[in-house]
């Protein structure tokens, strides 16, 4: 991300593996990460390190639970949390909401569907306000979601702008079909056909008026470059 | 077999509440009493001996051994009254008396054959129940390292480099931990249908379902056509519509697994029922195998569906007292409208 400032997060997970993974995969992804694997700091870490959102395990072994660290995080900020469970009841759910989460995520999840989320839930909160990107002459607002090129408004599905979002991100940088399968569909269906048919789609909508954006490395993948 | 178990509660092998438990000892009581009665109206005859056998066993079936002992000690009383105390006239009093002991042996012997078979039935309960647990927390405790699996692979996707085999790699990781994900999911769903769990339900549009269902698998098959054919008018439907989605997504997920080109979705009601039709254009059953599609853990192709999928669309729709099946060309839900 090419934002100065990288939104916080504290993570409380006691999966040392899972917290690793999310950990690395959250700061890949432009975040700053702090983890604990258990609440007895919990206090201590919110007000030293200022979170901008808070990702809580429901379950943890030592100490207090997701829940009661909920309510302790309650009263410290107002930055959104989302818990990450391992149980999708109902009745957890709402027992979730009701100690102020503003989302959850079950176990297993694609990051991909992490990040979504994580996402979301930051720029709801007016916590995650991204710069216009502009590549060439094609300008990117993902705080309102419009692409606009050469002064015209170019109407994409969900699917294309992500799928552009992540190539204008890191511009230069040249993408997979499988890093771009993992960061949007989370390989749910694995099917690098599914990256060809919608990377068709956006270009045809962005490259019509003006010369071609999206590159195709042969054997390496797509790149954005004007 | 659960449902074996179950549909069997009033014939023993179940554990009953203390109010039912009460009832049945009322009504062996009165039957007995009435079978007394008759054996005082009709006099002394044998035969009739037989008809204290149906509710002493009864009530030993459905309440136990000791209600079964009283049964047997009332039905005794209720002979030794009416063949002997009460006639007076007649003249084998010994006799009559050696028939009531010996018909309350007998009684005995049932009871305790009886208590026998309920035991077992009993045991057999519970360790079906502990079984039906240890799955639920099994697949509950999976959930966390497949997580840790899963979220390893992904971050690793993110890397800088990517050398096209390892990518290859690491995506079939990130398969295989996806497909153990939907297995655990699965798995945990079957448990909460055999549990019976209760289902919120609410009023929701089926068009809308089956709109939202077929617009999220249109994203990862495009290459399919999906056609939906919901009519022009909203249909009302008092469902959990979470679960309705989801048996309608395990139809369609299994279609896109199939089909060659394209997927049709219908949706129709009558005064009764709300009908969800899914077909595809590929191969289809052969009606000889369809009805073992709906068996857990049948895969019936190579196309790597978990065998749980038409089974737990069958538990839902039944949940909601309707049922799936499979016409030949098409799988459809029928849910009625209450």
């Amino acid at each position: 991300m090419s934002t100065a400032v990288r939104p916080r997060i504290v993570l409380v997970e006691d999966d040392a593996s899972l917290a690793t993974a999310m950990r690395l995969g959250l700061e890949r992804s432009g975040y700053d990460v702090a983890a604990t694997p258990d609440g007895s700091a919990f206090g201590a870490l919110v007000d030293e390190f200022r979170p901008d959102l808070a990702l809580l395990d429901v379950s943890l072994p030592t100490g207090p639970n997701g829940f009661e660290l909920a309510r302790d995080f309650r009263g410290r900020t107002d930055a959104p949390l989302l818990f990450v469970t391992a149980s999708d009841t109902l009745a957890d759910r709402l027992a979730g909401f009701e100690v102020g989460a503003d989302d959850y995520i079950v176990k297993p999840f694609a990051l991909a569907e992490l990040l979504a989320r994580v996402s979301a839930i930051l720029r709801r909160a007016g916590r995650l306000i991204s710069p216009l990107i502009e590549v060439g002459d094609l300008v990117i607002d993902e705080n309102r979601r419009s692409v606009v090129r050469d002064g015209k408004s170019i109407p994409l599905t969900p699917t294309e702008f992500g799928m552009l979002v992540t190539l204008a991100r890191s511009p230069g940088r040249v993408f997979s079909k499988g890093q771009l399968l993992s960061q949007l569909w989370g390989f749910s269906d694995y099917d690098p056909n599914l990256v060809e048919v919608h990377m068709s789609a956006l270009r045809r909508k962005v490259e019509t008026d003006g010369p071609r954006l999206i590159h195709t490395e042969r054997g390496r993948g797509y790149v954005l470059r004007p | 077999m659960s449902s074996a178990l179950s549909s069997s509660r009033w014939l023993g092998g179940t554990e009953l509440s203390r109010a039912e438990r009460q009832g049945a000892v009322g009504v062996a009581t009165a039957a007995i009493i009435s079978v007394g009665a008759i054996d005082y109206a009709t006099g002394p005859l044998l035969s009739l001996s037989i008809f204290y056998l149906v509710p002493v066993a009864w009530v030993s079936a459905v309440v136990g051994r000791r209600a079964g002992v009283a049964a047997a000690g009332l039905s005794g009383a209720a002979g030794l009254l009416s063949d002997v105390v009460l006639q007076p006239h007649y003249r084998h009093r010994a006799i009559a008396t050696w028939n009531v002991a010996l018909m309350v042996v007998s009684l005995l012997v049932v009871v305790e054959l009886v208590e026998r078979v309920r035991a077992r039935a009993l045991a057999a309960q519970a360790a079906e129940r502990r079984g039906r647990e240890f799955l639920a927390f099994a697949a509950h405790q999976l959930r966390t390292p497949l997580a840790g699996i899963r979220s390893t692979a992904d971050a690793l996707m993110l890397g800088p480099g990517n050398d096209p085999d390892e990518e290859l790699l690491l995506a079939g990781m990130t398969r295989e931990a996806d497909r153990a994900g939907r297995l655990v999911s699965s798995l945990l769903r079957v448990a909460r249908i055999d549990q019976h769990e209760e289902m919120p339900l609410r009023v929701a549009d089926v068009g809308q379902m089956v709109h939202g269902e077929v617009g999220r698998v249109r994203i990862t098959s495009p290459h399919l056509a999906w056609d939906e054919d919901t009519g022009r008018v909203p249909i009302a439907l008092r469902c959990n519509p979470d679960a309705v989605g989801e048996a309608l997504a395990n139809l369609l997920d299994n279609a896109r697994r199939h089909a060659q080109t394209r997927v049709v979705v219908r949706a129709r009601a009558s005064a009764q029922d709300v009908l969800i039709e899914v077909e595809d254009d590929g191969a289809g059953l052969p009606i000889s195998v369809a009805e073992s599609a709906f068996d857990r853990f049948v895969t019936l192709d190579g196309h790597g569906g978990t065998g749980l999928g038409l089974p737990i669309t069958r538990g839902i729709a039944e949940a909601h007292g309707g049922d799936v099946c499979y016409t030949g060309a098409a799988f459809v839900i029928r849910l009625p409208r209450r």
